[in-house]
Order: structure tokens, then sequence, then C-alpha cells
């Protein structure tokens, strides 16, 4: 999802919590807004590590890509859900949610075009896509997979038989020239 | 920030197997739509496991049963969620 955001007075990333919200400063994911991994707990949700061991030189924190104000294809973009790690020293700064999320049911490649932010298609939509989901795909590339096996073993036997057939001691100029080996 | 994250959820229109959502997609689970979760992907791929998949939540609304974002799901891979685009994203703003 696509994000818009200000920042001036960094924090540590050891200091967050699980659920926060935040911008790392550098080096990556600086057009990110990002959160510390977790897992559900009896006490709610946790973060990987321990508060007292963020704080750890060497502490390696899990982050999880929200969201990203660059688009798909552009520098320093990270899809959703990207997982990497940062130190814990890593300067961050905390964000919070200032307008919220509309979603809309997909419907399709023509909604994935939309959220992708490409323009509408100038000529008239198909009344069918070529294909509806990617388990149609799935199943064309895999019947085309072995049409071509087929096709490919049985050019190979006809190519070893050939072979074979070329390089026969009888078939040669001088039989007695061929190799027992 | 997680309240109120998400306006407006969307009624079923499609339904897809867990397993065929790409990397980077929204979606919603059946049994529990107040989490909007996307797939976990390290450079692009997602994690590799027989049987289950890995989501991550992005946002929650108000409905929402303690979820955070950044929480960790385990989904089996025959499950079937129903896939979502955003019409508006989500604003931040620098917390005071």
């Amino acid at each position: 999802m696509k994000a818009s955001f200000r920042f001036t007075a960094p924090n540590m990333l050891a200091e967050a919590q699980a659920g926060n919200l935040f911008v790392p400063l550098g080096p990556d994911l600086v057009e990110c807004v990002c959160t510390l991994r977790c897992i559900a707990s009896p006490d709610g949700p946790r973060a990987d590590m321990p508060a007292a061991a963020r704080f750890n030189p060497d502490a390696e924190l899990a982050v999880v890509v929200l969201a990203c104000r660059v688009g798909r294809g552009e520098p320093e973009y990270y899809p959703p859900g990207y997982v990497t790690t940062l130190p814990g020293a890593a300067p961050i700064q905390f964000l919070q949610l200032s307008a919220p999320l509309q979603l809309q049911a997909s419907n399709g490649i023509q909604d994935v075009a939309h959220s992708a932010g490409l323009p509408p298609c100038a000529e008239a939509p198909r009344p069918a896509p070529l294909y509806a989901d990617l388990d149609a795909m799935q199943r064309d590339m895999d019947m085309l997979h072995v049409i071509n096996s087929s096709r490919i073993d049985a050019l190979s036997r006809h190519r070893h038989a050939l072979h074979a057939s070329a390089v026969a001691p009888e078939s040669l100029a001088r039989p007695e020239l061929a190799s027992r080996l | 920030m997680h309240a109120h994250a998400v306006s407006a959820v969307p009624a079923p229109k499609s339904l897809k197997p867990v397993s065929s959502i790409r990397p980077g997609q929204h979606f919603l689970r059946l049994d529990s739509p107040n989490e909007v979760l996307v797939l976990v992907s390290f450079a692009g791929m997602e994690a590799a496991d027989s049987l289950f998949l890995w989501a991550v939540v992005v946002a929650t609304n108000h409905d929402s049963a303690g979820y955070v974002p950044g929480q960790l799901l385990k989904i089996a891979r025959n499950t079937h969620v129903r896939p979502v685009h955003e019409v508006r994203p989500a604003a931040y703003a620098r917390e005071q």
C-alpha cells in the first residue's frame, strides 16, 4: 500500500514495541513504514527479542514492511510483508496513522493493474480474460510442459537412433578403424 | 494505529486459496476479516514450507481481537481467503 509521511527527531529501533509503526532513517527501508515482527503469546503480541536484549550492541531485530512511500519498480521499493533484520541501534522515526486504509474486493487482472497504479486500458475490455486465475494459467503451463516433454523425448529417441546407425562400424567407410572401446 | 486502520471491509466477492496469493497482495481471512494480511516474503520470495504459509498483519480495524501490525500468522496452503486491493492508501504522520 502507498504511504506518505514526514519525520524529524529520530529514535532507536531498540525502543520500538510490538505494533509500533516507524520508518527507518537508513541505510535500508528508508521509504517504508515498518513494524517489529511479533508473535502471539498468552500475554498478547510480543516481539521476537526481549526488551533487555535489544540494547545489546550486536542485536539484530526482525522488521516487517507494511507500506512503502514509493511505487513498485522504483528504487527503495519493498513489498508489504518483506522481512529483514536491522541493528537495534538503527535510527527510526515513530509514525502514527493519520488516514485509514480503504479496501475493495479484488476482481482479477483489472484490479491488479488498478492497484499497481497503471492507467486504464484504452481498448475495450475483453469479455473474458486470457487467464482468470493463476490456477488456470498453471494448468495450461503444465499441459504445455507435458506436450513439449513428449516432443523432446520423441526427438531425442529419433536422434539417438540416427546417431547409432551413423556411427555403427558397418556403416563406416573403413569399419576396421572403429574403436572397440 | 491499530484501531480504525481499515475503514472499509469489502463484501465477499472472490475466494482464492492462499497459495495462489502473490507476494505483496493484500487479503482477508474468512473466519476473521478484521485484519488485512500479506504473505511474508524474503527478498520477494515466499517462505519455503510444504503445508503452511506465513502471513503478517499489516492493518486492523476496531473489531480486531488483539492483533497488531507485524504479527505473524500461520495459514494452511489450502485455506481460502479473500484478495483485496486498496482504494485509498493509508497515510502516516510523525508521532507527536
